[in-house]
């Protein structure tokens, strides 16, 4: 028994080394793959490395991503600006960018909180898990994540046990760098502009599906509410915005207004402004839209414009 | 708990350890030790039918017990039906209930009568069909009296529930494992580094073959409509390594995990895609469920003895039943019918058993005719798997007639969104090569790499082992659950 026991040591022992060393390798590098994930790596490289030192940070899912252009911010507004939006996210995960923000870099003057029906809504599923493959080491990262389903414990403690089956992400760790494009060309400080028309994804939603019902997060509403009041007592401001939705796309959910009025009545008890453009005209325009949720490129920089002039003319300040 | 989950690397050694440690001090500890292991093992995947496996251990040991304590003959058959009754009973009712009612639906609506017949929401447990044909197997032998049944109930559960061979076999007999349960084990060096070598390979065979294959199979056949013959003929190629990989895997790797722990479970598969005809192909492929059939189906019914039309009807028994085990769909029927009338000619001109040898035993390269042989075996073997595989009769005819049509000579293509893979068809054809290759030289031993490089140095068979690691994290495909789970 004792030389089986030593030969199974012997036997594993080098794979236990070779097994830490290729799990930093390959995160090391996955790091620097910072348009991998639809370019979310990158966000958050900035982030861990104190790249983004902004005034101003704007929160929320692709649709804060792809909605508001932070250089059309800066320039008019005279302040740094940075788009943290994650895409397919709750709170949850906008909450952890927070964190992690916070831990490593300067404090914001304002935030700037995209809300929607999808900020609040109960998720299963860690959409685009692969983004946080590099980070399970951190706490945070292990704390927020694991309310989904996405990793196991084993992938938080276990070397390289994350990386398995994961092609895409091994095969892009061993890829030169030196050939891909600087995040920047995606995300532009974080913003990503998409340049198409109206597509087919609303139409095949309704074929699906009529309309439904937005199941809230208890636990992510929670959250939310003690993120404004925390942000309240560091005296950091917050602005909510509801950023349009295509008409049509409104009438889709049915507990939409029911969320409305939660955001409007959060909004008046904590006196945090809240900025709603579901009636401007722009959601009756097909074409500022790339689907019902999302504004295309030309209809993302009009928007901003707009969010812009209403936060001079509202008298919001951004300083 | 599956076999190529993080779970069971933590848990086999652990229970390596308190086994061969802590539960050392007699057998009834061991097996004692070992039934909270499997229970464990078992309860992980669903803790509420861990009641079953109790229940059928129960009753089968009641049985055993009773059968030994009288000698009337009338009692004893019905102390058999009653095992019987509840083993296939409860077969019967986790996984063939919704089949007979939808059946029986369907029968009426074709009269031009439809009822209404109501469909139970029913979990199928992991590994029933495996241990009720394990436990149902002791009642039969304790019966024909070729067994001595046991009194020692922890000997009995043990043999019943041990987590190796629990799930998806090799479905054990009473007379070969349930001895092995009664003896203290002792640790052996020799078959522990066997059985080591035995996960690998399993794990191989699995991870690396299986799950590869699966997922080009599962692309096929879930668009068979819009792909060429030629790429349905590699679909069902592929799904053929698929099913060979993840059952065989299973099996190397459960027969090895008994080994670590002192017990010698039986061969479930010895290379069966290098038989020279079907018949051969039935003695190598689930050997124990072939011979289970064979044993208390089979020769019962009177085997290959008495007029031809009891021989054919047999050979349709023994394969409808078989194909019927696997599941309740008219697809494993039409399998195993297929496989039935592959068989029968060879049995009524008495050509069943001309190749009882290995292939080409003692050389490397086979005969031409050799080679033809395993070529023909292995397509109609293909062919068969596409009713196993198909979800029903209606897809596996109309993929066979996209097979029969003219663009079975067009050049195999398939176009898929990403699908999160970097194994592009290239690969996978080298790994089966690669594979195939170490099969064929390793044919003559229990699994393929039993023998290979002992004569090398240690370090080139060390790098050998660490080479197999790294093609199962690196090739690894898609995590698959074991297909013989669902059965």
């Amino acid at each position: 028994m004792k030389k089986f026991l030593l030969k199974v040591c012997l036997f594993t022992f080098p794979l236990i080394i070779l097994a830490y060393a290729l799990d930093i390798f390959i995160s090391e590098n996955l790091k620097k793959a910072q348009v991998f994930m639809e370019g979310e790596i990158g966000v958050w490289e900035d982030i861990y490395n104190q790249r983004v030192n902004s005034d101003v940070l704007i929160y929320g899912s692709s649709r804060a991503y792809v909605h508001i252009n932070p250089i059309q911010i800066q320039d008019s507004l005279q302040v740094s600006c940075y788009n943290f939006g994650v895409n397919g996210q709750n709170f949850r995960i906008q909450y952890l960018r927070h964190l992690e923000y916070m831990e490593h870099n300067p404090k914001p003057k304002t935030i700037i909180v995209s809300v929607d029906i999808f900020s609040l809504q109960k998720v299963a599923n860690l959409f685009n898990y692969r983004q946080f493959l590099p980070y399970l080491d951190k706490e945070n990262v292990q704390k927020y994540t694991s309310a989904y389903n996405g990793f196991n414990t084993f992938d938080y403690y276990l070397p390289l046990v994350k990386y398995y089956g994961e092609h895409d992400a091994v095969k892009r760790a061993f890829a030169k760098f030196d050939e891909e494009p600087p995040h920047q060309q995606f995300r532009l400080r974080g913003y990503h502009p998409v340049a198409r028309d109206w597509n087919t994804d609303f139409s095949k939603a309704k074929t699906k599906k009529l309309s439904y019902t937005l199941e809230i997060d208890a636990s992510v509403q929670q959250l939310f509410e003690e993120f404004l009041t925390d942000c309240q007592e560091k005296n950091i401001q917050v602005i909510l915005v509801y950023t349009p939705i295509y008409k049509e796309g409104q009438q889709y959910v049915e507990n939409h207004e029911n969320i409305v009025s939660y955001y409007q009545k959060l909004a008046n008890d904590l006196h945090i402004p809240f900025l709603n453009y579901l009636e401007h005209d722009i959601c009756a325009n097909r074409d500022y839209f790339y689907n019902s949720t999302h504004l295309n490129k030309k209809g993302s920089i009009l928007f901003t414009n707009i969010l812009i002039q209403d936060l001079k003319a509202k008298n919001i300040i951004l300083k | 708990m599956l076999f190529n989950s993080i779970e069971f690397a933590l848990f086999l050694p652990v229970v390596f350890i308190l086994y061969w440690f802590v539960a050392q001090k007699n057998v009834r500890f061991q097996n004692f030790f070992l039934i909270l292991a499997s229970y464990f093992f078992y309860g992980w995947w669903d803790w509420r039918f861990l009641a079953l496996i109790a229940f059928s251990s129960s009753v089968d040991y009641l049985v055993g017990i009773a059968l030994s304590n009288t000698n009337n003959q009338q009692k004893r058959k019905l102390l058999l039906y009653t095992s019987i009754f509840v083993n296939i009973g409860l077969l019967g009712f986790f996984k063939y209930f919704n089949f007979f009612a939808e059946s029986f639906a369907d029968a009426f609506t074709l009269l031009g009568k439809p009822i209404e017949t109501s469909r139970l929401n029913i979990i199928l447990p992991v590994g029933i069909s495996f241990y009720t044909f394990q436990t149902l197997s002791y009642s039969i032998d304790v019966y024909k009296r070729k067994l001595k049944p046991t009194k020692d109930i922890i000997s009995f559960f043990a043999f019943v529930s041990f987590f190796p061979q629990l799930v998806a076999g090799p479905i054990e007999r009473a007379t070969n494992l349930l001895p092995q349960f009664y003896k203290k084990r002792t640790f052996q060096y020799q078959n522990a580094v066997d059985g080591l070598r035995q996960i690998l390979w399993g794990l191989f065979k699995k991870i690396v073959i299986a799950d590869n294959c699966a997922e080009l199979a599962n692309q096929v056949f879930s668009n068979y409509a819009e792909l060429n013959g030629s790429m349905l003929v590699l679909g069902a190629i592929f799904f053929t390594f698929q099913i060979y990989g993840d059952f065989s895997g299973y099996s190397d790797i459960a027969i090895g995990t008994a080994r670590l722990f002192g017990f010698n479970l039986m061969q479930n598969f010895n290379f069966p895609y290098f038989s020279r005809d079907i018949a051969e192909f039935w003695r190598r492929w689930h050997i124990s469920l072939s011979t289970w059939f064979r044993d208390y189906v089979y020769i019962p019914l009177g085997g290959s003895r008495g007029s031809i039309w009891m021989q054919i009807r047999n050979v349709f028994i023994i394969f409808l039943v078989s194909g019927f085990w696997h599941g309740a769909n008219w697809t494993f029927l039409a399998w195993g019918f297929l496989n039935a009338c592959y068989f029968l000619p060879l049995l009524l001109t008495k050509n069943n058993r001309n190749h009882l040898d290995t292939v080409a035993q003692g050389k490397i390269i086979p005969s031409l005719k050799e080679v033809l042989q395993i070529a023909i075996t292995f397509a109609i073997t293909v062919f068969a798997w596409i009713f196993f595989r198909a979800e029903t009769m209606a897809d596996a005819f109309a993929y066979i007639g996209q097979i029969c049509s003219s663009s079975l000579f067009d050049a195999p293509f398939i176009i898929t969104e990403k699908t999160g893979t970097h194994i592009f068809p290239k690969t996978i054809y080298l790994l089966l090569f690669i594979f195939l290759l170490i099969e064929w030289f390793g044919r003559e031993h229990k699994y393929a790499i039993e023998k290979l490089g002992f004569t090398w140095k240690p370090v080139f068979r060390y790098a050998f082992y660490y080479a197999i690691i790294f093609m199962i994290f690196w090739f690894s495909g898609k995590q698959q659950e074991f297909i013989y789970f669902q059965f």
